[in-house]
């Protein structure tokens, strides 16, 4: 009698779930949130400061291209010791939808304009691996991602992908 | 057991007393089908039934016996105390035998094995599986087979396909042993394949282009229909049902009941040398969704001439045309089951027929011979802004050699040619040729070991292109430890020449514009898999697999946006990709409880991108328990697919198809009726399904709900 009624159970709560539902029941518009934090001394020349997100992994120069890129975010002002962001806030770029993503960055660059020519921009925080390589990050379906915190430090900056400044 | 399932029938008395009496009848399936070669035992005296399926002993003893009825593949029935107390007719309806596992035989290695033989994982689906559940179109019940999953009409085995929009199919998939893809889209057309004439459908879960050349990589799925008899057999099949609401009111498009209902005619019948089977069928449906309704009318002819003992002909014509609407994806999300209002009012017409000659010819004791000729005709236009439409005639032949060297050592060549000439404004006047050699043997090392090996050439050209050739090479082997316990190891390699859409397609369709793409080359693969299967007592039978395959340079849709303000996709080798993982099944049959279940586990990997690979579930799941109490079945079957990590991002970011990003897993309950009234001499067999039991909403494609609950009562008549 007992397995009867948890089997019961488990049928009435399967049956309560009807899947996909239009939008406004339930579902969260898919996005990442988190905290920068920076620490050292904020390098002189930098005229904009943006997080990034990639949809492929920048494994060469040439993934570094409009295509690929799906989110930029406002510009962090110059010497913030902490900054939170939205992908759902109001942004440069805001294309993020549920799916995984490669690349997500603290990227500097020298230049007035927004520049998508990846030699003029330098990465200073990721979310990475413990190893320090880039670590994907996947946003379900219907979910709002938070803490995805990044720590910026000036002092060890992180690997660069391929095309950087010194190259 | 047997004598709740099956009740023995009495339909005639004592006529006059006398000392010797008969004993004579007709062994019919579950479907009312006449069983020939049935062994009929009573007592020390034994028969077995004609083409028909009827049966008769003379001169017997009045007198209490044992009787019984045996063949492979059904249930056997028995009564010890069966008194013989005059002339008797008995009717007998046996039950096929689904779980047993060394019984079964396939042909979708060109010649015929038992299931138990097979180096490969493979998975056989009964004609009754197929009838009590009403599918309407193969797919649907392909849907329904362990590590096998569809995204739209997309067909992937182990995770080899993703969605390719119509183009090209990694599985081939025959109809008894002719591929049916068409010459243009190189697409499998569900529509054509004549349910209510299916016998049993072979799904072969590995790379076969050893055998059957291009579009083998992922798997071979054969179609097998039935045999006519000699004796006279009508039959009416027809079903009526009901899309429910939407479980979302928003969703609600339509004040009326959505219905879809068939109806099927067929006879079949012999005379001396020739028997034929014939069917017409009338399928049309409303759809729960906008714009989505269908209506066909299609054809079935096989007729068979038995020349002499060792010549046989056999003909097969096939074909339907059709008229559609056309769904490609929702609005968005709080408009599911509507197409974009750009959309609306388009319609799909098409027409398709496939004639085959099949020729069998036993050149001697240890020589056979098999000709395949055979001619698919497709054509269909759309509603689109392009006005596409498409006009592609297949030839194809398949000569094929078999050679019983010894006992145990069976080899196997042939060549197989075909021809495709297309005409179309969407994929140009062209044409491709194919023609492959092939190699294949089985060796019965030891009564313990069977060997297989076989090796495949393939040359292939599209108009216009240079010529592209493969050698698909393969080795196998199965060991049976014991009696209930075997092991498998299969290696084998498969490759798909680009079709000719793939290569030529210019068209724009709901405001996506796919260009031609001449650079395209052939996709390739390798495949390992190592398996057990393992049967501990007589009426449990489990499997387990693990396995490998490697695909190098998959042709997979890309967006182009060299031009930002006029992106365009080609179908382009874009990927190169792994997929490891690992399957299990189990059968259970106590008495009259049947269990299956079986899970699929899929890493399936883009290796350049280091990400999922489209439109794969990580987990396939698929359960089923059924219960029998005398001629009635109630059952309940689950789906589930585990939420797929990547879909066509590109149609979502650049605006194609809205809140295309919203997915969620597939987890499906269908509950169904069925009862059989056969064994009461009632001709009749009827059948109640509840699909989607919970109206859950899934998607398998982006922007594409999945049929809602439906409701159907299905009536097999037989005259």
């Amino acid at each position: 009698m007992g397995k009867l009624l948890v089997l019961l159970s488990i049928f009435l709560i399967i049956s309560c779930d009807t899947g996909l539902a239009p939008a406004g029941s339930g579902f969260e518009e898919p996005g990442i949130s988190g905290t920068i934090t920076f620490s050292g001394t904020w390098p002189e020349g930098v005229s904009r400061t943006h997080i990034v997100i990639f949809k492929d992994p920048l494994n060469s120069p040439g993934d570094f291209n409009a295509l690929n890129l799906r989110y930029v975010s406002q510009e962090i002002p110059y010497g913030s010791s902490e900054y939170y962001y939205s992908t759902n806030d109001e942004s440069i770029l805001e294309n993020i939808q549920a799916g995984e993503y490669a690349y997500l960055a603290v990227a500097q660059s020298s230049t007035l304009l927004l520049s998508l020519n990846r030699s003029d921009w330098n990465v200073v925080g990721l979310w990475a691996k413990s190893d320090g390589e880039p670590a994907s990050i996947t946003v379900p379906a219907g979910t709002f991602l938070k803490d995805i915190n990044i720590n910026c430090n000036f002092n060890t900056p992180p690997v660069q992908p391929p095309g950087g400044i010194n190259e | 057991m047997n004598k709740v399932i099956f009740l023995l029938i009495i339909s005639l008395g004592l006529l006059y007393a006398q000392d010797k009496v008969s004993f004579s009848g007709k062994v019919i399936d579950n479907n009312g089908l006449a069983l020939p070669g049935v062994n009929v035992l009573i007592g020390e005296k034994g028969a077995a039934t004609s083409e028909t399926g009827s049966f008769l002993l003379t001169g017997l003893n009045k007198g209490k016996y044992r009787v019984k009825f045996s063949i492979v593949g059904y249930e056997e029935v028995v009564n010890p105390e069966f008194q013989l107390v005059s002339d008797t007719v008995l009717s007998i309806v046996m039950r096929e035998k689904v779980f047993q596992f060394d019984a079964v035989v396939v042909s979708a290695g060109k010649h015929e094995q038992n299931l138990s033989d097979l180096p490969v994982s493979a998975a056989v689906m009964s004609n009754s599986e197929i009838e009590r559940k009403n599918f309407v179109n193969l797919d649907d019940a392909l849907r329904y087979v362990p590590g096998v999953s569809m995204t739209l009409d997309q067909l992937s085995i182990r995770g080899s396909s993703g969605y390719s929009r119509g183009a090209g199919t990694r599985v081939l998939v025959a109809l008894d042993g002719i591929p049916m893809y068409t010459g243009d889209s190189g697409e499998i057309i569900w529509e054509v394949f004549p349910m209510p004439e299916i016998s049993r459908v072979e799904v072969i879960k590995g790379a076969a282009s050893s055998l059957y050349g291009s579009s083998a990589i992922g798997g071979v799925v054969n179609v097998i229909t039935k045999a006519p008899g000699l004796s006279p057999l009508a039959f009416i099949r027809t079903y009526a049902g009901f899309y429910d609401k939407p479980s979302n009111e928003s969703w609600e498009w339509s004040d009326k009941t959505r219905m879809y209902n068939g109806l099927t005619v067929g006879h079949s019948n012999g005379s001396g040398p020739v028997k034929f089977s014939l069917s017409f069928t009338r399928t049309e449906d409303m759809s729960y969704r906008q714009g989505d309704w269908k209506k066909r009318y299609a054809g079935y002819a096989k007729i068979i001439y038995n020349i002499n003992e060792e010549n046989k002909l056999t003909l097969l014509a096939n074909g339907y045309t059709q008229d559609k609407g056309t769904f490609n994806f929702w609005k968005n999300l709080n408009n599911a089951l509507v197409p974009p209002d750009g959309d609306q009012g388009q319609r799909l017409p098409s027409e398709r027929i496939l004639t085959g000659i099949i020729y069998n010819s036993k050149l001697s004791e240890k020589v056979s011979l098999t000709n395949r000729l055979s001619f698919y005709h497709s054509f269909w236009k759309d509603g689109s802004e392009s006005l596409n439409s498409s006009n592609s005639k297949q030839v194809r032949n398949d000569l094929q050699f078999d050679y019983n060297i010894s006992e145990g050592w069976l080899f196997i060549s042939g060549i197989e040619m075909n021809y495709s000439k297309v005409n179309a404004n969407i994929f140009g006047i062209n044409n491709a040729t194919g023609v492959g050699v092939y190699f294949h043997s089985d060796y019965k090392l030891n009564p313990k070991t069977i060997v297989t090996g076989g090796v495949r050439y393939d040359y292939n050209k599209r108009k216009g292109l240079s010529q592209e050739s493969a050698i698909s090479p393969k080795l196998g082997m199965n060991y049976k430890f014991a009696e209930n316990l075997s092991a498998r190891f299969f290696f084998g390699t498969g490759f798909r020449a680009p079709s000719v859409a793939e290569t030529f397609t210019s068209t724009t369709t709901s405001g996506i514009t796919v260009q031609p793409n001449l650079n395209l080359k052939s996709e390739n693969n390798y495949s390992f898999e190592t398996g057990i299967n393992y049967s501990p007592l007589n009426f449990i039978n489990l499997d387990a697999a693990v396995f490998y395959n490697r695909y190098f340079d998959l042709i997979e849709t890309r967006l182009d946006t060299t031009i930002l303000t006029a992106p365009y996709i080609i179908f382009d080798n874009v990927t190169n990709a792994a997929i490891a993982g690992f399957d299990f099944t189990s059968v259970f049959n106590f008495d009259n409880v049947f269990l299956k279940t079986g899970y699929t586990y899929l890493d399936a990997r883009d290796i350049d991108k280091n990400k999922a690979l489209k439109y794969r579930p990580k987990h396939l799941l698929y359960a089923s328990i059924s219960y029998t109490y005398d001629i009635y079945e109630a059952g309940i079957d689950f789906r589930y697919a585990s939420k797929v990590d990547e879909v066509d991002d590109e149609l979502v970011d650049f605006g194609f198809v809205a809140d295309g990003e919203k997915r969620v897993e597939i987890r499906t309950f269908d509950l169904w009726f069925s009862a059989s009234f056969f064994r009461y001499n009632l001709p009749l067999r009827a059948d109640i399904n509840i699909y989607n039991l919970f109206n859950y909403n899934y998607v398998e494609m982006l922007g594409n709900v999945s049929p809602i609950r439906n409701i159907s009562l299905n009536l097999d008549l037989l005259m």
